[in-house]
Parts: structure tokens; sequence; C-alpha cells
């Protein structure tokens, strides 16, 4: 049978894909946490409270409290929030200049996809967190320019993913036949391709927006990402390195915040992967 | 004593049944044609044979080989059994074959394993069987690889795999499905004469009854997993019996009704085109070289008149898609010159530009791939109506979308559905629905009933009859096979090379073909009444023999 016949519904089978399911349920855990810390948080962490310092596990503070009396509940939600911001942000860059660039190269080929492709390599061949740190050395740190850094590296997976999905389209009939219907390259791309790659895109964006989140821990660990008083996962395992003989919780809740996020959003998009490629069908059966 | 038989098999995967109480046997020597079409369980009875069953699959009965029972049996015990004693040949010879192995790696491959020799005495009995299969002798045959190789070499490389290690028991699955007609001729030929030498039992799958009709001395006619028919090839073809195999038999030499609009010869050409060359850039090899060029289509010159129905025959890589495509505009021609409706596509403002292509539609080979999975039937119809976009209302195009679908037999309600809702068949009809929309002159139809079973291709052979005759549109129809190109064209053009070697009204093309090639076609195609006549000549010849003696 043919690779591109998806059915309509496919997430009739999201319940029997493992992976699927228990992305979700991390993926959302953190989502949410980060969308109420928009409305409300258990206390307020923009000040100081010394007296209150590096209290345990109690009913005011559910998680205890860092070095300077915040609460690290509230800390960890508006982390996550900031976490999601920076990453989502990073791949809504990757695909608004990457998918064109890619389809582009699948369209025009010749010179235009050598050009894009080659240029992709180049950004490939630097490891993406050490140029993102050099880019924010260079910019200042930032949110705005750690999201600028981890949203260049995006440009180039794209790009990729989208040539391929539309070369693999590219002998297909029905594109013959929308060209005898005078309609332009552009419109074909629109109407036909775009539609057809959605599920590779949408995978992909789920894989980099875990990436993302890393990248921003990373970013924010050595102090380049999002500045005080905005809470950041990265910079909570900063804070806690000096204090991990005393209080070593301080660095655990960080710490599987950034866990629980990656593995959630990786096995979602794997989970997706598995619903939406056909290709990849048999193995939930 | 039968060499292998199977009796009351029963195979199901996942609980659905694919071949329900299937019993065939082989005796020492003998040819079997199973035959029927999609679905009807032919490839899972040659997959049971060998115990190379899909996942998921239960079976139930006995298959034996001599005094084995094969059913059930051991892995380990299969595998001496496979390529041994049992042997087969597949389909596409091109992923059959392992790319990255070479041809003589691959052939001796068995032989290693079952006769434990040495690599030397294998690669020399390897050069025995590469040539028993017909390959040119050169020491070089044995190091190359498969993409070397053409499609008709690639297959003999298949079968000699297959015989290398002198089976007792062959199955050839579609063999020649996938090939052109004059090298099916040839592997057929190859095929039978080994069998006949060696006293192998062959059973022959395939859904073409005039090959199996050629080949086999008993046929097995098998329909949704079960075996409706079978017998002694020549009376089995005289005395049908079951209602699905007569209606197979009048599909596979069906022939629509003849036009009742007639021709008016001296109408100006619809379409013509004059001294047509395509030609495509090779890759160049290094550098400094000069790049070469492929002609695919050489100096081609054809005219088609108003509902004038023209059939363009030609095997694989002869320039007929590319001919196709220029003609409608897909690509431009590197020298010549068409002309369509009196005016030259390539040359006209945009306005008659959407004109043109208004005339001009297709349909493609592929039922599966001819669609966007994700538009609706109704959007998928109402596509080429994009070149009226300011000219009619949504309401019209509607309307025509809906006397698009109902001209070809469908119903208004199908246009909500998806693609994967439809058959093969139907979804062929949606391809030429979306062709009548914009009711064009010409339809430019590209292997449209290759991929369907016959009695499929005779529905749309009758449908495509009668919008010639209702609509009076003209055909360009580009096929490989010639018997559907008789049954429905009244003008042939044979090419080969990229160049047009004969011309002419079908009947005197077919009757008396003038160019050697079109002769070699025409004696090629398979032919089932042909093929029964000379058994059935070769069977009183037989009888009187034996009277006499």
């Amino acid at each position: 049978m043919d690779t591109f016949e998806a059915p309509i519904h496919p997430f009739r089978r999201a319940w029997k894909s493992r992976s699927f399911l228990i992305g979700l349920c991390l993926a959302s855990l953190i989502l949410i946490a980060g969308f109420i810390s928009l409305f409300w948080t258990p206390h307020a962490i923009d000040s100081l409270n010394v007296a209150n310092r590096l209290q345990a596990s109690s009913s005011q503070h559910w998680l205890g409290t860092d070095q300077y009396g915040r609460d690290i509940l509230s800390m960890l939600m508006i982390g996550a929030r900031t976490s999601i911001i920076v990453a989502l942000i990073a791949v809504g860059i990757g695909l608004l200049f990457g998918v064109p660039l890619g389809l582009l190269a699948a369209t025009k080929r010749g010179l235009v996809e050598e050009a894009v492709m080659r240029t992709n390599d180049l950004i490939f061949a630097f490891p993406a967190i050490l140029s993102a740190i050099l880019i924010t050395a260079l910019l200042g740190p930032g949110a705005v320019n750690a999201v600028i850094a981890i949203g260049i590296f995006n440009i180039p997976v794209f790009a990729r993913v989208a040539r391929g999905g539309a070369l693999s389209l590219s002998g297909r009939d029905f594109l013959l036949a929308a060209r005898l219907s005078g309609k332009s390259g552009l419109r074909i791309t629109l109407e036909h391709v775009l539609p057809n790659i959605a599920n590779l895109l949408i995978v992909q964006a789920t894989i980099q927006l875990s990436l993302g989140i890393l990248a921003e821990a990373g970013l924010s660990y050595l102090g380049l990402g999002p500045q005080p008083p905005l809470a950041s996962w990265g910079r909570m395992l900063n804070e806690a390195q000096t204090m991990m003989a005393f209080a070593p919780q301080l660095a655990l809740y960080p710490g599987l915040a950034i866990v629980v996020s990656v593995l959630g959003f990786n096995l979602l998009g794997d989970g997706l992967r598995d619903l939406l490629d056909p290709r990849l069908r048999r193995r939930i059966r | 004593m039968a060499v292998f038989s199977a009796k009351n098999l029963s195979v199901s995967i996942n609980g659905t049944p694919i071949l329900k109480n299937v019993s065939f046997s082989l005796a020492k020597g003998e040819i079997l044609g199973l035959v029927g079409e999609s679905g009807s369980g032919k490839s899972m009875s040659a997959l049971a044979a060998m115990q190379l069953l899909p996942d998921g699959a239960t079976q139930d009965g006995s298959i034996r080989y001599k005094k084995h029972e094969i059913v059930g049996a051991s892995e380990r015990t299969m595998n001496e059994v496979r390529g041994r004693s049992i042997s087969m040949v597949f389909q596409e010879p091109m992923t059959a074959l392992n790319p990255t192995k070479t041809i003589g790696d691959q052939v001796s491959e068995g032989l290693l394993w079952h006769f434990k020799m040495t690599r030397q005495r294998a690669l020399e009995r390897t050069q025995k069987v590469l040539e028993r299969v017909g390959l040119p002798f050169d020491n070089h045959m044995l190091d190359r690889y498969p993409h070397q190789l053409s499609g008709g070499q690639r297959q003999r490389v298949v079968i000699a795999m297959a015989i290398a290690c002198k089976p007792r028991f062959l199955i050839a699955d579609e063999p020649t499905t996938a090939l052109d007609v004059t090298i099916q001729a040839q592997i057929l030929a190859l095929l039978k004469e080994i069998v006949r030498k060696d006293q192998m039992s062959l059973l022959l799958i395939s859904h073409d009854l005039a090959v199996v009709a050629d080949m086999a001395d008993r046929v097995a006619i098998m329909k949704d997993g079960e075996i409706v028919e079978h017998g002694p090839t020549g009376q089995l073809f005289r005395t049908l019996s079951h209602p699905y195999s007569q209606q197979l038999v009048e599909a596979s030499s069906h022939i629509p009704k003849a036009r009742t609009r007639p021709l008016d010869p001296d109408a100006k050409p619809l379409l013509a085109v004059e001294g047509l060359v395509r030609t495509y850039p090779l890759p160049k090899r290094s550098v400094f070289e000069k790049r070469q060029y492929h002609t695919a289509v050489n100096t081609v010159s054809l005219r088609i008149l108003p509902h004038e129905s023209v059939g363009l025959v030609g095997e694989s890589g002869c320039g007929k898609s590319t001919l196709a495509r220029t003609v409608l505009g897909l690509e431009e021609p590197t020298k010549g010159h068409i002309s369509f409706l009196g005016k030259n596509p390539f040359e006209v403002s945009h306005k008659e530009e959407k004109a043109l292509k208004r005339g001009i539609q297709a349909v493609f080979q592929d039922p599966y791939g001819s669609f966007d999975p994700r538009h609706t039937i109704a959007k998928t119809v109402a596509e080429p109506l994009h070149l009226l976009r300011h000219e009619i209302s949504e309401t019209a195009k509607n309307g025509k979308v809906i006397a698009a679908l109902e001209a070809v037999g469908l119903k208004p309600q199908d246009a909500h559905k998806y693609p994967h809702e439809f058959s093969g068949g139907q979804r062929q009809r949606i391809a030429i629905a979306r062709a009548l929309v914009t009711e064009p002159q010409l339809i430019v139809a590209d292997e449209p009933v290759s991929a369907l079973d016959v009695s499929i291709r005779a529905q749309i052979l009758d449908l495509l009859a009668d919008l010639r005759d209702r609509l009076g549109v003209a055909y360009l129809f580009i096929s490989h096979d010639l018997s559907v190109v008789q049954a429905i064209t009244d003008r042939v053009i044979v090419m080969n090379g990229g160049r047009i070697v004969e011309e002419g009204s079908t009947e005197q093309v077919f009757r008396h073909p003038k160019h050697p090639y079109t002769r070699m076609l025409v004696a090629a195609a398979p032919d089932l009444n042909a093929s029964l006549k000379r058994r059935h000549k070769a069977e009183i010849k037989a009888r009187t023999a034996r009277q006499k003696s």
C-alpha cells in the first residue's frame, strides 16, 4: 500500500502508543505549570527573605526555599514558563525560516538548492550549544539573545526536513495534475506539498522543543540566558552548586524539571512520529 | 507421485482469512499456473509454500514437499529446504537483488550455504548457471553489480539464483510483470526451457491469463482466497464452468463497442506536432568533460484529429512519456513546434494559455499517486477549474464537479469522501472525472489501465469508449500493452528509441506490421486466443501421433 495513504484520524490509535501517552502527560505537566505561573504562584519570588532561607518542605513551602528564602515551587513554575517560551519562539524561528528555505531548495533544485543546503551544512558543522554561547557572549546575555541563538540552529533542521519531505513527494502525479490546472509553483507548494509534510514538521518541532529547553537550561546555567529576576532552571542549578553539600535538594528539583520536560517532549515527538508516520505504523498495531 | 502438494491450506492474518481450503499439487516436470486478480491470495500461496508468511499469520492444513510435511516445520529444517529443494523467482528484479553485492556473490550464496563447497568451486558453478540463463559469457559478469545490468538481465540473475542449487520445485511470482513485452517473451521462454530440461516443477503465479495459457500444463483460477476452478489448461479454457472464470476470460480479451461518432479525416487537426526534439543533460563525470545529452524524443511529428483516438506504443524508455509531458506543456521542447487548437502553447498570452490548458487534460497511470491524500474528491476533481477561477461562480463549479462525477459513473455523495476510501478502479474513474471537468477536447492518458485488474480494466476501457462517443473527446492513449491499445484506438504510433518507427490505422498496424520492431512487438505480446489455438493444435497433433503409433 502507499506510504502516503495517511488515515484522516490517526489519533484514534493514540491510546495504544505508550510513548505518546507518557510524553503527553509529562509535557502537559510542564506546560500547565508554566501556564498557571502567568497568573499565580504560591509565593512571590522577586523579594528576598533571608530569614526564611533553606527551609525544608512544609505546608507553606511545598518544596522548601533556597538560600535567599525564595519559594522553590514558584521558581520552578516560572522557570517552566521561561524555558517553554524561549524554546517555542526558537522553534518558531526555525519553522518560519527553515521550512520556506527547504521548500525553495526542493522546488528550484540546481544552484538554489546547493546554496541552501551547503549553508545548512555550514551551520550544522558548528556544535549548536557552543555557537549559541558564542552568539550570546557577543550580543550579551538575555532572553531575547538566547532565543535568537537557539532559533538559528533550528533553521537548518527544519530546512532539511522540509526539503526531504518535499522531494519524496516530487514524482507524484497529483503535483503534475495541479500543474495542468494552471497553478503556480507557490500555490502548489502551499496547497499540496505543505499539508502533506505537516506531519514531519510537527514531529520535528516537538523534538526541537525539547532540545530548545535543554539549550536554554545550558545557556542560563552559564549565565547567558534570561537574567534575574526572571527565574530559570539553568540558573537555579548554577546557584545550587555552592550549596550542594548541605542542601542538595536545591539542585535536585530544577534538575528533575529539566529531565522531565526533555523526556516528555522527546517521548511526545516519538509517539507522534509513530502515530503520524505511516511507514512506522506497523510497530504499534 | 507429486513433488509438491498443498492440501486444505488455510491462512489467516490477524484473524482475517486470506486463503481458504486451497489444495493443489504438482507432478515432476509439471507447470501449474495460478491466476487471479489482486487480493485473490496467489502470492500468499507462494509464501506459504516457502513458509515465509508475514507476522501474525496462522495456518492450517498440510503442505508436502515429496514426503516431508512443511507446515509447522522448524526454521532450521526450512533453511535446508529453501533454495535447495524449493526456490523462488520474485517479481521485481531490482528489489530482489542486493545492490551492494556482486552478481557472483549473490548467485553463489546458496551454493556456499547448501553444499559447503569452496568459494572457487562455487564461483565456477555460478559461471555455469549464469551461462545457463543466457547471460553473455565474460569474466566480468561475476564482478558486476545489479545496477550495471538491464532489467531483463537482472531477471535472468534472479532466475540463476533460484536454480543454482538445482531445486526440484520452483515458484515464480509474476516473474515478468515488471518487464517489457519483448523481454517478457524471452524470460518466459527461458523459464520453460529450464523447467522442461531439468524436469523441475514450476508454480507460475500471474495475473495475465495469456501468459499462463501459454506456459502452464494445468491452471488454477483463484478468487478471494479460494481456487474456484482448476484443470488441464486446454480443457479448462474450453469448458469454463465457474462464472468468475468466464468473466475473467471475457474481461481479458474485452473490446469496447466500436465508435458511433464518425471521424472527419479532413478536419483541421486538434494537435499537430512537428519535428519535436527533447533532450536532457546528463550528469558530468568530471568538471572538464563536455556535457553529454540524452535525446528522449527525436524529431517526432504527429497529428490528432478532433475526437480521434490515437495510441502511442513502445517499451519503457522509448520516449513516450516524455512526448506526453511535452504535449501537455509540462516540459518545453528543445526543438520543434507544437500546435494545439492552432496555437503554440509555449508562445501565447497568459489568457490564451489558460484556454489551451482547459482544452487538454491528462489521466495518469498510478491510481494511488495521482491524488493528494488530504484533499476530498470534490476538491480534487475541481482542481482544473482553477483555470476558470474568475469566470465561473462557486455554484457553477460545484455543478461541473457533480456532472463530471456522474459522467464517470460515480455518485454526487462521493464528492465528500477521501481518495483512500476508493478502490483502484474507482480512483481511475475519479482521475478521468478530473480530466473531464474543464470539458477538454483532448485527453492524454498515460498507461491509464496498466495498474488495474483485468475486470476493472474492461470497465474503464468501456467508460473511455463511451466518453469518446458521448462527449467527442480525442485521446492520446499511451501504453505498453498492445491489446489495450488495439481495443480502444483508431490509429497507432509505434515508438522506439525516441523515434516513431511506424504509424497507421490500428487494424493495419496490428494485422500487417511493416517495421521489424513492430513485428517483434506484436509477436511478443501475449495473446490468450492465439496461445489457446496453438495449444489446441499441439494437442491434436499429439493425439494423431499417438493413434498412429
